[in-house]
């Protein structure tokens, strides 16, 4: 039948069904993939939904670059279209560790205030104070020192994982030289043994060209996640501030009101 | 006990969060809410007043979700045909 030029629109009761099936597949994937649960709901949805290839499986496969040679070594669908863009980006030929400081860079030529922003990322808050708005900048460091403690607190250095967190990285990264710092720190301290004791890594990890052996102060589990996800959106909000004092007037009523708080 | 005075703060991670985890999101969005407020308020005189509505609008947001999830979940999927 020739194509008459109308793409038929979906019943209400299959566009319903297609994204609940949607979301069950993603908390399928999630759930099953992140925490290996098995409960008598997880059962059912693996029950009722086939074998997909999840986001959580995609990323996941990308995230490292041993991870991409055991997703193709075990014989997984090769990389094509966004896939084979996403695998050339992350197998490690595009360097995540400069990507926000290339962003920053970028801003800077489109922005107003171009030493502001530079400001921001050495030091959360303090290209405020270059357009004379301390108080402002005082509080925004305030609030990314809140996010970084806790999350270090919380995940300790391994949440800033430069080569095993690739992807988170580039996010954590926004918040300027502390990431590299706690990055460098979890290198020298974490991986070499010099705090804690060094363990044997289990098989599954082997399987995948991981370490042979792991820190006993290695984060694993909710401490890991929620660590990761305080640094990281402290980093993409550090980014929000950059843009933000980047297109900052000084003359603008925001600015001069908030001037002399 | 034993443990958590062996414990080395910012190197090594919290020994268990147990089922508290989820109150991780108050601080998170707190923090949140604390950057975006400083760089959106026009005026900081209400500053500490716009974090608490922001936070809490966020820890709302967030039950609210949790609630259609599971609905979703419990309640919807389980009527779907296994076809």
């Amino acid at each position: 039948m020739p194509f008459s030029g109308r793409v038929p629109s979906p019943e209400p009761v299959t566009l319903v069904r297609t994204c609940l099936l949607q979301v069950g597949r993603t908390i399928r994937s999630d759930w099953l993939l992140a925490d290996g649960r098995h409960d008598s709901m997880m059962t059912e949805l693996t029950n009722l939904f086939m074998p997909i290839t999840s986001v959580t499986e995609f990323l996941g496969g990308f995230e490292s670059r041993e991870g991409i040679s055991s997703l193709l070594a075990t014989g997984t669908q090769p990389p094509s279209g966004l896939r084979a863009i996403l695998s050339a980006l992350f197998k490690g030929w595009v360097p995540t560790d400069f990507v926000m400081l290339a962003l920053a860079g970028a801003l800077m030529f489109a922005a107003r205030n171009r030493l502001a922003i530079l400001l921001c990322w050495l030091v959360p808050g303090l290209g405020y104070a270059r357009i004379g708005e301390k108080t402002r900048g005082l509080m925004i460091f305030a609030g990314m020192a809140l996010l970084w403690l806790t999350g270090l607190l919380i995940g300790g250095v391994d949440s800033v994982d430069s080569k095993e967190d690739r992807l988170w990285f580039i996010a954590q990264s926004g918040s300027g030289p502390i990431a590299y710092v706690v990055s460098a720190v979890n290198e020298g301290a974490l991986k070499t043994g010099s705090v804690g004791s060094m363990l044997d890594a289990p098989n599954a990890r082997r399987n995948v060209n991981g370490p042979r052996q792991l820190n006993s102060f290695k984060s694993v589990g909710r401490s890991n996640e929620y660590g990761i996800l305080f640094t990281a959106l402290a980093g993409l909000m550090n980014l929000v501030s950059m843009i933000d004092v980047g297109f900052r007037s000084r003359g603008d009523e925001r600015t001069r009101r908030g001037d002399d708080r | 006990m034993t443990s958590a005075i062996a414990w080395i703060p910012f190197i090594e991670p919290v020994q268990s969060l147990g089922d508290w985890w989820i109150l991780l999101l108050i601080p998170l969005s707190v923090g949140i809410s604390m950057i975006y407020k400083a760089m959106r308020m026009e005026r900081l005189d209400g500053y500490l007043a716009g974090v608490a509505t922001m936070t809490a609008q966020l820890v709302l947001a967030m039950v609210l979700l949790a609630i259609g999830l599971y609905a979703v979940v419990q309640i919807l999927i389980p009527f779907l045909p296994a076809e």
